[in-house]
C-alpha cells in the first residue's frame, strides 16, 4: 500500500472521529431547545455544527489522494464511534443488534480496504502494429481522475 | 419525540413521503460525493481558487442540502425502514466511481460495500420510531 494512500485513509479515519464527536454534541444541544427559538443558540449545537464542517475539511482533504470506491465505504466507520459516545456519554446500551451490525460495517471496511491491494491485470495494447490502431484513439483514453 | 408521528393523522402517505425523500437524497448525497471528488483532484491551497472550484462547492452544497432533508425523513418516518435505503448511497457511490471514475472493481470492494450496508440494515432495526 502508497503512503498517499494510508495518509488518505488516516484523513478520512480522523473525518469519522470528529463527525461523530459532532452527532454527539448535537444530541447535547437538541435536548436544550425549547419553544424558544433563540434556544437553538446554545454552545452545544454551535460546536456539534462546527465539529461537522471540520470533520467535512479532513474527509475533501482525504479523498483526494486515493480511490472514492476505497475512501468513501470508510465513512461508515463512524457509525461504530457513534455508537460508543452514546454508550459512554448517554449510557445507551450496546444490544446484540448493534454490536452484530457494528461488526458487519467493520468486516465490510475491511474488505473494502483490502480491494485496495488488489493488482489489477494491466491491459496489453491490442493493436501492438501502428498500422492496425483504431480510428480513434482519443476514445481509449479517459480521464485519469485516480 | 415527532407529534405527527404520534398522532393518527401520521399515515401510510407521510411514510411514502420521507421513503420517497430518502431514496432521492442517497441518489443525491452520492452526485454530492461524486462532485467533491472531482473538485478535490484540482484542489489547490489558495482560498480564491477553493471558492471558485466549482465542482468542490457544487458538491459541498448538494451535501449540505442533502443532511438537512434527511433530517426531516429521519423525524418523519421509521428508522427502520429509512436506515436500509440510505446504506443505500454506498452502493450508488461504488457504481458511480466504477464508471464514470474509472476505478477498477473488484470482488473486496463488492462484498465489502454489501456487508456495509448489511450492518448499517441491522442497526436501523434496532431503532424506534
Amino acid at each position: 500500500m502508497n503512503s498517499t494512500l494510508t495518509v488518505s485513509m488516516l484523513l478520512v479515519l480522523a473525518a469519522s472521529v470528529v463527525g461523530s464527536f459532532g452527532a454527539a454534541f448535537l444530541k447535547l444541544g437538541s435536548a436544550r431547545v425549547n419553544r424558544n427559538p433563540l434556544s437553538f443558540i446554545n454552545r452545544y449545537l454551535a460546536l456539534g455544527v462546527g465539529l461537522y464542517l471540520g470533520s467535512s475539511v479532513f474527509y475533501a482533504l482525504g479523498i483526494r489522494g486515493g480511490q472514492l470506491s476505497i475512501l468513501y465505504p470508510m465513512v461508515s466507520l463512524g457509525y461504530i464511534w457513534t455508537m460508543l459516545w452514546a454508550r459512554i456519554f448517554f449510557k445507551e446500551s450496546f444490544t446484540r443488534q448493534k454490536i452484530a451490525g457494528l461488526s458487519l460495517i467493520l468486516l465490510g471496511v475491511v474488505l473494502v480496504g483490502m480491494g485496495a491491494k488488489v493488482i489489477h491485470s494491466i491491459r496489453v495494447h491490442p493493436w501492438p502494429n501502428e498500422a492496425f490502431q483504431p480510428p480513434d484513439r482519443a476514445r481509449c483514453t479517459g480521464p485519469n481522475l485516480a | 419525540m415527532s407529534t405527527l408521528a404520534a398522532s393518527p393523522a401520521y399515515d401510510a402517505a407521510a411514510r411514502r413521503r420521507a421513503i420517497l425523500l430518502v431514496c432521492c437524497c442517497t441518489i443525491s448525497g452520492a452526485a454530492a460525493q461524486l462532485l467533491m471528488k472531482i473538485g478535490m483532484t484540482h484542489f489547490v491551497p489558495n482560498l480564491w481558487a477553493i471558492v471558485t472550484n466549482l465542482s468542490l462547492m457544487a458538491g459541498y452544497v448538494l451535501y449540505g442540502m442533502n443532511t438537512l432533508l434527511l433530517i426531516v425523513a429521519l423525524r418523519d418516518g421509521e428508522l427502520s425502514m429509512l436506515y436500509p435505503i440510505i446504506a443505500l448511497t454506498y452502493v450508488w457511490v461504488t457504481i458511480l466511481s466504477y464508471t464514470l471514475l474509472r476505478e477498477p472493481p473488484n470482488a473486496f470492494k463488492n462484498i465489502g460495500i454489501a456487508a456495509i450496508v448489511l450492518g448499517v440494515a441491522v442497526l436501523g432495526r434496532n431503532g424506534k420510531k
